[in-house]
């Protein structure tokens, strides 16, 4: 009996990693939240601002563990211009998130660890 | 059998087990290549006095402090009016809901002492949303004269945190103050803050004074007076307000100085028997050298901030363009292909762009292009836009705008170098010909 459990499971893994996915819409839907939080505005390069990725946890209600943010990921820029690229993107993740990001909480696993790269080369206004 | 069925379990269970695993170690990754671009809202409660002399002074360095940040355009303040909490001592924990509450991304607090002429300068600035202050405190003495440059020095400090990038608000400009109407118009060397504060002459209006240039260290202003009935280069001490002449041989016309990076040479036009070319002078020898020897007009040269290049304009090709070359002579690139003519090129601070005047369909502009000419931009549009002069960051340019008519004068603007935040520099007369220091020590 165990046996045909464990087979089952397996068999039905496909459908298990479609519950393990965000759909389109729901990464498109995270990704639109903390960009309304993303402001360049107080960044003196604008566009010119490096891409960062920011490395963080999010607890089950969809908030982000403030402690757990690291930057993970520069390009060749200054220290200085780094440091302030990644303090904006804090401020997105955390700002936005306060209230807890709308998620999907059956698929918690995979958004419990995200990591969100900020590119501003497609801003429009510079 | 059952050891074969057990074999196979174990592997099925290990395979599952290991893309589970797998699955969910791995992070869920987006890339986020949209945002917004608004002034980043600010909180400054005015500073704490902690001596019973600071109470007025605290107020004022807070109100300084916020105009600087306000008027980069990259910042908002938020009104006193909307605060949730008060800051009634500097060392107390900050109550981050409350200013969250308000949708204030930074917090700027600070206390201020004074004690006989001495006046202590402290603050902390805070990234509210994050729940942390933005590096470490900070404090500035200096005299209670001297208040406004506390002020700018916290102004600078904040700006370089949030933004990356060294402030420009602890700095001055030497400038042409204009009185009287255009075709009498009395001119005389001044001195004042970047924000149009503490404007003091440097000359009286006794002769025309033009092109006033500030050295690399701040402390001497080269400039061009007509005193003597023809243009002489004159270079003079701020602090004493002493001057002496550049000496140039006699029948000669000399004009359009700047220093190099070094402060050790200048370089400038001379006019001789119809012909202006561009010449080196040593300070302290007052030897000279002749850089370019073309029929043309050659003027207004600038160097890089390396010291290695002069960018300057010429008539050479028929119109006025930009040229640039080795700073010690030589063969010159011609950098200037648009509609129109160019002039007053200034080398930016950064050594990436360079600003100049541009004159075309009876317009003037403020433009900037890379060093090699590519990508000109166009920052400002008027009746007369002329002699810009870049903060010390290279971020912000600041021009002479004249209007039109007899009536017209002439005044001071700042732009920043997207072509943002237009802004009037407040002086209590008109001006010209502004040149902006280095940050102050």
């Amino acid at each position: 009996m165990r046996m045909v459990s464990l087979l089952t499971a397996f068999l039905m893994a496909p459908v298990a990693q479609a519950q393990n996915t965000l759909s389109v819409e729901e990464r498109e839907a995270f990704g639109a939240e903390v960009a309304g939080c993303w402001n360049l505005g107080g960044l003196a390069e604008g566009a010119k601002t490096p891409v960062v990725t920011v490395a963080f946890s999010l607890s089950r209600d969809g908030v982000p563990v403030a402690d757990s943010l690291r930057l993970i990921g520069t390009g060749k820029d200054t220290a200085e211009a780094v440091k302030s690229a990644y303090q904006a993107a804090r401020r997105a993740i955390l700002r936005c998130g306060a209230k807890g990001y709308k998620l999907p909480l059956e698929k918690y696993e995979i958004w419990r660890n995200t990591e969100l790269t900020f590119n501003p080369e497609r801003m429009s206004l510079r | 059998m059952k050891s074969l069925v057990l074999s196979i379990s174990l592997a099925l269970i290990s395979l599952f087990g290991t893309l589970t695993a797998v699955q969910a170690q791995e992070p869920l990754r987006i890339i986020i290549d949209e945002g917004v671009i608004e002034p980043l809202p600010f909180a400054a409660p005015s500073f704490q006095p902690e001596s019973a002399e600071a109470g007025q002074l605290a107020a004022e360095v807070t109100r300084v402090v916020a105009e600087d940040l306000i008027g980069t355009g990259l910042f908002r303040e938020i009104s006193p009016g909307a605060f949730i909490s008060t800051v009634s001592d500097f060392n107390a924990p900050v109550q981050y809901a409350d200013w969250k509450a308000i949708n204030a991304q930074a917090l700027i607090t600070g206390a201020v002492n004074v004690s006989g002429n001495t006046l202590n300068v402290k603050f902390r600035l805070y990234d509210v949303f994050s729940g942390a202050e933005l590096g470490s405190g900070l404090q500035f003495a200096g005299t209670t004269e001297g208040w406004r440059r506390m002020a700018h020095k916290v102004a600078d400090a904040v700006y370089s945190r949030i933004t990356g990038e060294s402030g420009y608000f602890d700095s001055r400009v030497v400038y042409v103050s204009e009185t009287g109407p255009k075709d009498k118009r009395l001119k005389r060397l001044a001195v004042m803050d970047y924000d149009g504060a503490n404007v003091q002459y440097l000359t009286d209006s006794g002769a025309i004074v033009l092109a006033p240039r500030f050295s690399p260290s701040g402390d001497r202003v080269l400039y061009t007076s007509y005193e003597s009935g023809f243009p002489r280069i004159y270079v003079l001490d701020i602090g004493s307000v002493q001057r002496r002449v550049l000496e140039s041989a006699d029948g000669t016309m000399s004009f359009a100085p700047r220093f190099s990076p070094a402060g050790q040479t200048v370089v400038f036009s001379l006019s001789q028997g119809g012909n202006t070319d561009i010449y080196t002078m040593d300070v302290a020898t007052g030897q000279s050298t002749r850089l370019t020897k073309t029929p043309a007009i050659e003027t207004a040269p600038s160097y890089s901030p390396d010291g290695a290049r002069i960018v300057f304009e010429s008539d050479r090709s028929g119109t006025q363009q930009l040229y640039v070359m080795p700073a010690s002579g030589g063969e010159a690139q011609r950098i200037s292909f648009g509609e129109g003519r160019y002039g007053t090129p200034v080398w930016s601070p950064r050594g990436d762009l360079i600003a100049f005047t541009k004159q075309n369909k009876g317009r003037f502009h403020i433009g900037v292009m890379r060093v090699d000419g590519s990508q000109e931009r166009l920052l400002t549009s008027s009746f007369l836009d002329e002699g810009p002069t870049w903060a010390p960051n290279g971020r912000v340019i600041m021009f002479a705008r004249e209007t039109q008519g007899a009536g017209g004068s002439s005044s001071l603007y700042s732009v920043d170098i997207t072509g943002r935040n237009l802004r009037p520099v407040r002086t209590p007369e008109g001006g010209s010909d502004p040149s902006w220091s280095p940050l102050q020590p």
